[in-house]
């Protein structure tokens, strides 16, 4: 069988994953961004507390690795009595990939939050102090001043995170969650060819990487205008 | 000439306030970093309109003594008063004080993201809550007086340092504060670039605004101060007029520094 044979014979299924690889990695985002913008708030505190709940988790997130955190989400939780409902729709069980989602979503938060902090940091402090001469309070200072320069500073390291939160969902499939990867794995075991599925996995993981750099690079450019 | 800059609501605040108001009244104000002494012992009051120019050596605690008068840095002991009220007092809302007393950097500090027209508008739609045809029709006055109406849809970037600083003045002005604190305006500037932005703070005080200068342009202050306060070491060791400091005043450290500076 030619790698096209294969691709053609099994595309519903190639198609399937692909879709799931990208809504896990999609909801990761999102929750990792609303989760990683509130711990840098937290870190860049002036409260001791939030400063130290916030360094806590991102040491401990970013010092373990993602295989594990997915495993703890998923078979550590109901061992907890935390127990995900476990319904099936559309042939997707939402209790393996609410699991999965969330371990993404902690694991990739810790790193936007570093991300977030350090653009935060790297806008000078005569912005934040100009905004508070003018009579604004600090929270308006940080949404209309200095939180539109972070985000422009931070874009390349945010879409190198999101490329890097496409490839960690691989790691997913462990759990049994049907995406391209394990997609891959499944094809490899029905298909009998051990390679092909796995390339053609590849070059869609790379369409995908590709698109969201080639994306990011755009809205960089677009906000540099002011360059 | 009167009110060139003044544009918001000439006479209405003047009302109550005699000529002989003091705007800022700095009362025996310390201040520490860590184990050094900023600030010692430092009495400064600022009546309306006069323009206080505060001259010193690298390290006198100049800059730290204009960020205490709007709270940038926060004092040990001693009060700051704004118009006759304290502003360390607790029922003192900092961020509406602050509305009232403009600040200029010495690196302009304008936000990068937005335009000239951008930054001059943002605290008066944000915070006085004026409509955006109503903040624009203000910012182009302001660009008018400043001489840079033509760029009011550019970036800073595209502009040189002496444009940074006059629209860094018009964004402040925006705000039609009472006084108006400037830190080493001039001194982040190409030597070309000075005198347009002194210029403008000619004109400003002509309007009759009150200034509080830090600043080493000597021909400036013996021009356009009323006063001149000469700080060492975190105190103020002679205050007076410029013709005294400049001229009269037998202080040593005064002696050296101006015979360095001049
Ligand atoms: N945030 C800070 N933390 C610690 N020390 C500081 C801080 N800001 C200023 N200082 C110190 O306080 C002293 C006074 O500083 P300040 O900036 O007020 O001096 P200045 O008179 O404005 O000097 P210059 O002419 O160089 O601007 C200096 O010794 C400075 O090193
Ligand atoms: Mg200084």
């Amino acid at each position: 069988m030619s790698i096209l044979d294969v691709f053609f014979k099994y595309s519903d299924m190639f198609w399937a994953g692909t879709k799931m690889t990208i809504s896990i990695s999609f909801f990761s985002i999102i929750g990792g961004l609303i989760i990683g913008i509130i711990l840098a708030l937290m870190k860049i505190s002036k409260v001791r507390g939030l400063r130290w709940i916030s360094n806590a988790y991102v040491e401990l997130i970013r010092g373990t690795p993602v295989l594990v955190q997915i495993a703890i989400a998923f078979f550590g939780l109901p061992m907890l009595g935390i127990n995900l409902p476990s319904i099936d729709i559309g042939g997707v069980s939402i209790d393996r990939m609410l699991s999965g989602i969330m371990a993404l979503t902690i694991n990739t938060s810790a790193y936007i939050c570093e991300i977030v902090r350090s653009g935060i940091q790297s806008v000078e402090r005569g912005q934040m102090e100009a905004a508070r001469s003018l009579g604004f309070n600090g929270h308006s200072a940080m949404r209309l001043v200095v939180l539109p320069q972070a985000i422009k500073n931070i874009l390349p390291a945010l879409g190198n995170e999101f490329v890097t939160i496409i490839k960690t969902s691989s790691q997913v499939s462990v759990i049994g969650m049907a995406d391209l990867m394990y997609t891959a794995n499944t094809i490899q075991g029905i298909s009998f060819q051990p390679m092909q599925p796995l390339i053609i996995v590849a070059a869609i993981y790379f369409m995908i990487t590709f698109t969201i750099s080639y994306g990011v690079r755009f809205m960089e450019g677009y906000m540099s205008k002011s360059n | 000439m009167f009110n060139l800059f003044n544009m918001h609501n000439s006479g209405t605040t003047e009302l109550n306030t005699s000529e002989f108001n003091t705007v800022i009244d700095v009362k025996n104000v310390f201040k520490t970093f860590k184990k050094l002494h900023v600030l010692q012992e430092v009495d400064l009051s600022v009546k309306k309109g006069e323009v206080v120019t505060i001259i010193g050596p690298s390290g006198a605690g100049k800059s730290t003594l204009l960020r205490c008068i709007n709270q940038l840095e926060s004092i040990d002991n001693g009060d700051i008063c704004y118009n006759g009220r304290s502003i360390m007092d607790k029922s003192s809302d900092i961020d509406t004080i602050r509305q009232k007393i403009g600040m200029v950097f010495q690196h302009f500090n304008l936000f990068p993201h937005l335009t000239v027209m951008e930054n001059i508008t943002l605290a008066p739609i944000n915070l006085l809550k004026m409509s955006k045809k109503n903040a624009a029709e203000i910012g182009m006055s302001l660009l008018n007086k400043v001489g840079l109406a033509e760029k009011k849809d550019a970036y800073p970037s595209q502009l040189s340092g002496g444009q940074k600083q006059r629209i860094a003045i018009a964004r402040s002005l925006a705000m039609n504060p009472d006084v108006m604190l400037f830190d080493e305006p001039t001194s982040a500037l190409d030597p070309e670039m000075v005198g347009e932005v002194l210029q403008v703070m000619k004109d400003l005080a002509k309007t009759g605004m009150t200034m509080i200068i830090v600043s080493h342009e000597m021909g400036f202050t013996r021009e356009v101060a009323s006063n001149v306060v000469f700080m060492d070491s975190g105190r103020i060791i002679e205050k007076g007029s410029p013709n005294y400091i400049f001229n009269s005043s037998d202080n040593k450290r005064v002696r050296s520094f101006l015979q360095k500076v001049i």
